[in-house]
Order: structure tokens, then sequence, then C-alpha cells
């Protein structure tokens, strides 16, 4: 469970150094788009001595490897064997990417004696939308995060703050993750400075169903997890809830503020009150 | 990083007066795991932990091979 | 001998015992100077030579208002080399980098003693390795005032840049092509030298609101220019944008909120870093969604400072020298935006000092030990880098003192076994807060129990001190040189450390 995973470069000393401490819920370390190609084995060692010899980690690790069809995918896998990434983020994930992903996922486990390494597809093209729900399908995929830059690029098209642009993609990963039951993330907003626009932005994809969302700079990090966290409001009648269903433990139905609380009801306050647990507001 | 006919480690570090004994040691034990001998090694560092120095080193003796 | 945090002093100098020691001292006053009533105009700095009879052996003062725009003390510097003055003791309130004549003059022994509250650039760097051939004192805003008015600090003539001065010799500097805003530093050296000049580059007929009193003033210099406005500001008045910064400054200001200090009429002080200047920042949200009005904030003014006056979330400042121009601007317009001198600030002496209102202040530090005594004089090589200015003053004053920073920079540590030079004792000294973690000393056992269960990452500072070792390695402990170059003045006159040669 979380609300933001933040994207550190892995050929970064100083960032790398201080990954455990940034307020992000889970840390992406990358080595694809923000390493240069001539960096590409500077930060891949780099990262695999932090996660030797470093001291403290962040809680959730995730590794964004490189593409499937690149020189550079095979040697990434390779830092899977220090035990520490519980998710790989695959870029510009399809069908046909998994299906290789997946099998040497298969093979490193064998080899380096690991527990099942999980999937966060990077959906960033037109096909990716298109095969979503079989990604979404995928037995390895826990996750899926949204990559609106390329996919605008691919479409020809202009980025926007408001996002209508790409309200058919937002939606076409909410539903896919939610039919299945994994994480809908959302995409990272290039602004750094500018507050009121990046919570405007948080709160058009949390609106639509978005759970998580990431983020390209620590800075953007306290907006994110406010947005995506449970409000005060709604912890409060998560409580209110569990409170009065242990007092009508033999009654079929209850009511809180008015309301008759129903199966679905009761399911929603107590995704609340674990969300409201994990994050520590409660 | 360069081939030479003996080992030898030249560093220099803004921490050099704390942190000299602790980088000499990074490099030789690096040195020492990869088997790499006969090379001279120039350390130009401004504060870099231990894991970071011996990253560098082993991408440096990669890319020298 | 050893003094009370534990440092050597040579037995004919009076050391450090506690820093409430000053309450069973008596406060020393020598006469205030001579009055004048009538303000004679000379032509030159150079004729202020002749007209005052300067010579060798003689000690000439500065304040540091202009900071590193100013240039009275470069030009008074000038004139001392061309008339080959020898064994001058200068006592400057503060030294910056462009103040490089100064360092010929040592280099040159024309200058054999200074005093002064905060050294950087050149000046420092000639110091520190050997050339002056006298002693450095090194005081306190606070203590500065004492040394002067009590004789310790004996000032033959003070050579005051001003401004603006009107015919009677009165001056401000609120207001002119060079205006730096209040002249706190300066009204000791006023009041308590032999002579003293002012230099300026705005002559009026009448001022009616001066903050030195013409009274006090022997002559008046009327000069092209005495210093350049944008050599205020010395970079130091923007907030953080870095991540771990920021962190620092949000973990500082909710734990002072944590802690009750945020409420009606409370009072603060911070110094003018990046990092403390965020944590303004988030007092400022946190003044403003509970409905917060502070009596005072008192400085080093910057325009976050003004921000808080004009929005009415403070009642009033209290200022001793203004960091940037919007400070100077609200200075000249704002009345309740109030001049204090040195002496008011951080004078332990005064009767009810500005320093000993305050509710909390927030300091950086180059060191901070695990006494918790803290050092923002040397850095970790024993390099002068800057001095106590306030730092002493204000942590003995303030209910609690809190000091800010990384837990390490470039690797090394911030924490270390004992600091190389003592600014602040450790008794004066509250909390530390890094970006791993915060440290509260064992004499606040009311700190501890409040933030027991706050959900703050709250560790001894010897846990800290550890934890940065587990990040960063342990460093090799360094020894100062056996030369003794200077001495740290305590705010009351005993001497707290000495400064050493480096090599």
């Amino acid at each position: 469970m979380f609300r933001s995973l933040l994207f550190i470069p892995s050929n970064n000393p100083s960032m790398l150094q201080n990954a455990d401490i940034f307020s992000a819920d889970g840390i992406i370390f990358d080595l694809e788009d923000s390493v240069d190609i001539s960096e590409k084995d500077n930060a891949r060692n780099l990262l695999m001595n932090y996660f030797n010899e470093g001291v403290n980690y962040p809680s959730l690790i995730v590794l964004r490897i490189n593409p499937v069809d690149t020189e550079f995918f095979l040697s990434d896998l390779e830092l899977l064997k220090t035990k520490k990434v519980k998710y790989v983020l695959l870029p510009k994930t399809d069908n046909r990417s998994l299906v290789v992903l997946d099998k040497y996922l298969c093979l490193y486990e064998k080899e380096f004696k690991l527990n099942e390494i999980k999937i966060i597809a990077l959906t960033e093209t037109t096909n990716s939308i298109i095969e979503i729900n079989q990604i979404a399908k995928h037995k390895r995929v826990e996750g899926i995060l949204l990559g609106a830059e390329d996919l605008c690029s691919e479409l020809e098209i202009n980025r926007t703050n408001k996002g209508e642009e790409i309200l058919f993609a937002r939606s076409k990963v909410i539903y896919a993750c939610t039919a299945n039951n994994i994480i809908a993330i959302d995409t990272p907003n290039t602004l750094i400075d500018n507050e009121e626009l990046i919570r405007q932005d948080c709160l058009n994809a949390k609106n639509l169903g978005m759970k998580a969302k990431t983020a390209i700079h620590p800075n953007q990090l306290e907006i994110i997890n406010k947005v995506f966290s449970p409000s005060k409001n709604e912890i409060n009648w998560a409580i209110k809830v569990i409170k009065e269903k242990n007092k009508n433990v033999n009654k079929g139905a209850f009511s809180v503020e008015g309301k008759m609380i129903d199966k679905p009801l009761l399911m929603k306050a107590e995704k609340i009150i674990n969300k409201a647990k994990s994050y520590h507001l409660i | 990083m360069k081939e030479s006919d003996k080992t030898e480690i030249i560093i220099e570090s803004v921490v050099a007066v704390f942190f000299y004994d602790q980088i000499k040691a990074t490099i030789e034990s690096t040195l020492k795991e990869l088997d790499v001998k006969n090379v001279i090694v120039v350390v130009e560092d401004k504060g870099a932990l231990d894991y970071t120095i011996k990253s560098r080193l082993i991408s440096a003796i990669k890319r020298m091979k | 001998m050893i003094n009370g945090v534990n440092r050597f002093i040579p037995d004919n100098l009076n050391s450090f015992k506690t820093s409430d020691s000053y309450l069973n001292m008596k406060r020393i006053l020598i006469n205030k100077k001579e009055k004048q009533f009538r303000t004679v105009f000379l032509n030159s700095i150079e004729s202020a030579f002749d007209y005052f009879k300067i010579k060798s052996n003689q000690c000439l003062s500065f304040h540091h208002h202009l900071r590193n725009g100013d240039s009275v003390l470069q030009q008074v510097c000038e004139i001392v080399k061309k008339r080959d003055l020898r064994n001058m003791h200068f006592a400057p309130s503060s030294i910056f980098p462009s103040y490089t004549n100064l360092a010929d003059l040592i280099l040159n022994e024309n200058v054999t003693n200074i005093h002064t509250n905060y050294i950087n650039g050149r000046v420092a760097d000639v110091i520190g390795q050997g050339y002056l051939k006298g002693k450095l004192i090194m005081n306190t805003h606070g203590g500065r005032a004492r040394a002067i008015e009590s004789g310790d600090l004996k000032i033959d003539v003070a050579f005051l840049a001003c401004p603006t001065v009107d015919k009677f010799g009165n001056g401000t500097g609120a207001f002119g092509p060079s205006a730096c805003g209040t002249l706190g530093y300066a009204i000791s050296d006023l009041q308590y030298a032999k002579k003293v000049v002012l230099i300026t580059d705005n002559l009026v007929d009448k001022l009616d609101e001066y903050q030195f009193d013409g009274v006090y003033v022997d002559a008046v210099v009327v000069v092209d220019s005495i210093g350049n406005s944008n050599g205020i500001v010395s970079g130091t008045t923007k907030l953080t944008k870095d991540p771990i910064g920021l962190k620092i400054a949000k973990d500082c200001a909710n734990m002072i909120n944590h802690l009750g200090l945020i409420k009606n009429n409370f009072s603060m002080q911070t110094g003018a870093g990046k990092i403390s200047l965020a944590v303004v920042k988030y007092i400022k949200d946190i003044m403003i969604n509970n409905n917060i009005t502070g009596s005072f904030a008192s400085g080093g003014i910057t325009k976050s400072y003004v921000d808080l006056l004009n929005k009415g979330l403070f009642k009033a400042l209290y200022d001793v020298q203004c960091f940037d121009l919007d400070a100077v601007k609200s200075y000249n317009i704002n009345d309740k935006h109030i001049a204090m001198s040195a002496s008011k600030y951080g004078n332990p002496f005064e009767k009810d000092p500005i320093c000993n209102q305050l509710s909390f202040v927030i300091l950086g530090a180059t060191e901070i030990d695990l006494d918790y005594n803290v050092n923002v004089t040397t850095d970790s090589w024993g390099n002068i880098i800057g001095g106590s200015g306030g730092h002493a003053d204000i942590a003995y004053g303030a209910n609690v003192t809190i000091i800010i920073s990384p837990l390490f920079k470039s690797r090394i540590p911030i924490i270390k076994e004992k600091v190389f030079t003592v600014t602040t004792p450790g008794s004066d000294i509250d909390i530390l807060v890094t970006e791993r973690g915060i440290a509260v000393n064992p004499k606040r056992k009311d700190i501890q129990n409040t933030l027991k269960n706050s959900g703050l990452p709250i560790y001894t500072i010897k846990e800290l001190y550890e934890i940065a070792h587990s990040i960063t390695g342990v460093p090799a402990k360094i020894e100062h040189s056996n030369r003794i170059i200077g001495y740290v003045e305590y705010r009351d006159g005993t001497y707290i450390d000495c400064i050493y040669q480096v090599d």
C-alpha cells in the first residue's frame, strides 16, 4: 500500500545517501531515462554497491530497469540478487515485453533463490493502453503506472496540467487496476515550484480513482501524500463505523450519521482504517 | 586509472585529513577483490561515501578492460 | 588552566566558568565621551588623520553595517598603509571578504591586534596562518558592547560610516544613496570612543529622527561614496530549496509547535541561513492557521521578518542590523520596526536585554559536541570561518535554544566528540535538529518529557553521533597546533577558548 513513489536517478550519490529519509512511501531507483547511456554501467555499479554496503534503506524499493530489448536489460536484473528490490518497474510495458520479463524473473528467482518479484507496469504507449486489461491480469503485476509524457508525445498532443487529454488513458488504467485489485498509479507532474497546480493535478487524478502518484522531486511529496491519504473527516467517519459495528455485532445493519451502513460501506471504512494506520495517521 | 609496472594509489580529497586511511583501505580492498594489480589509481574525492568510491573504482576497472 | 568548558586558557587570563557567572560580577562603566556642540566638517578621511593626530599604536574602530559593500574601512586602511603607521589595533565589529586591504596591513605589520565578532575571507586566512603579530580577540555582539563600555576595549578614534548626516552631526542609516538600515553595532563606539568621526555621502540640513546623536560626534567627512548598498546582501537571505534542508526546517517547526512555543505574544529570533529562513516560513503557516500573534521578532532582520510584521503576525521587530534592502526600507517607513543597539541586544550587564526576552531561537553551527558545546568560529579543520556574532548572547537568553543542521556535510559529521573551538557553551544549547533525528540536552527534562510521545525521532546526541558514523565512517581526530593566535572572549569578558594557528 503506498501513496507516493519518488524517482531517484541511480547515478547520483547524494540522492542515494538520502533515499531513506525522503517522505515518499517508496523509492524508484531509476536506471532508465534519468541515466545517460554513457553512464549506465556507472549507475548500475553504484546501485549494486549501495544495496550491498549501504546502511539505511527506504522501506519500499522499486527498480526501474531498461526496456527488454536494450543491451542493459539483463545486467539490470542482476541487481535483484541483492534481495533489496520489491518491485521491478518495466518501461514500455505491453504483453510481449511482460512475457520476456516474466521469463527472466523466473530464471533469476531460481538462480538467486529470491522471493517472488512483483512488477509495476509502466504503460506509456497507445499500444499498452489498448492491451491494459491483459497487463492488469498478469499474475506478477501489482500496479500500473501511467506514463503520460511519452504517451502524449506519441499522440503528438500537448500535455496540460488540467489533463483532459489524458482522461481516457487515466480511466483505462484506473478501471483495469480496480477490476483486478491492483494499484492505479498516476503519471508524475513535471512542475516543482507551483504547489497549487500540483495539488489540482493530484486531485484530478484522485477524484477519478487513482490511488497513488509518482514524484520526480522530493518537494512534491508533501502534497501527493496529503491528497492521496484519507482525510481527517474520512478517518473519523471510518472510526465511528467500526465502533458502531462492534456495538452491533449481532445486528445485520446499523446506521452512522443518519446513513445505513451496508457491506460495501463497511469494507470502505475498513480500507480507510488500514490506510490510516499504514501511513501513521492514527 | 592507468596500467603501470606497480600498484600506486594517489588520493586527492577535500576530507583527506579525516578519511585518508579509510579511502585508501577501500581502494586497496576493492583492487584485491577484483585481483587487479599494477595500476595507478588517482582518486579525486569530494566527500563520497565508501560504497560510492568502491563503485566508481569498479566502473573504472571495467572500462579499462 | 582548564576552564568551565574543559578548554585550556593561559593562566594569566580570566577564564570562563559558567554562562551565569556575570550575575556575580559588577557592571563596569567608563565615562561616556566628552560631548560636542560644534560639528567640525573635514574634507577627507585623510584630513581626519591629521585632525585627530592619529599615530602608531592607536586603536581605530568601525562598524560593519555595509557588510561586503563597505568602503570606509578599506579607505582608512589605505591611509594607514600610506603613512606607514605601525602596531595599530583595529576593532571592526565584523570583517568581510571584501576588506582585503586589511589583510595587506596585517601582512605588513601595520595592524598587529584585532578585536572583532566575525571574520570571513582573506583576512581570516591570513590571521589563521599566523601573520597577525599580536592577538585576535573574538567577542559576541553583546560582549563587544560590554568590552567598550567597561574600558576593556579602549578606542582612540571610531570611523563610523553613516548613510545620512545633518549639519548638527546627527546621523541615520535609514535612507540615503548608501542606506543600510539600523546602525546598532556602532552605538557603543559612538558613546565611548575618545574621538568619533562620521563618514557620509549624503549631507542634509536637519534630521528629525536619528540614531547617532550629534553630541557624540567630533567631526564629519563627506565623501563621494561610503560603499555599495548592493553589497549589504551577502547571499544569505534566500530560503533553502534543498529537500534535506526543507525536511530539517519542517521537522523543526513541527517540534516547536509540539512544544507549545507558538502561542500568543511569543518572541523569536533565527539566524539568516537558508534553513533557518525556511523554518520561519513554516512557523508563519502555523501562526496563520492558528490565529497567533507574536509580540516581537529580533535579529539580523530580513525580508522574511518584514513580511511577518507587515501581515500583523508580530507586533514589533527589534533590529540590530539589516541583512537585505527590504529590511532597510521597512526600517525607514515602519515605526514598529525598531532599532536596537548591540548593548540592548545582548550585553549581559544591560538591565533587560532583548536576548533575555526570547521564547526561542534557531541557530546554525559548524560543529556541536557530545556536551552540546557549539562551534561557529572555526570549521572542522580549525580555519576561522565566522564567529559568534549574536550566537552566544541569544543562546543564553532564550528560553529554548535550537540548533539546526544536516547530520553531515561532505562526509564530515557535524557532531564531534569535542568541537574544534567552543563558541557557545553546551549549558545554553537545548536541542539539535537534523534530518535523521532530534537530540535534547539532558539538562532539559521538561523538553524531553514533552517530546517523548510526540512521534518525532528523538535520540540521545551520542546515538546521533553513532548514526552519523555508521554512514560516513569514523573520521580521524585532529589536534590543533601549539601556537595560540587569539581568543574567543565570552560575553562576560572571560575567555572560553583559544584560537590556534592552522598549518
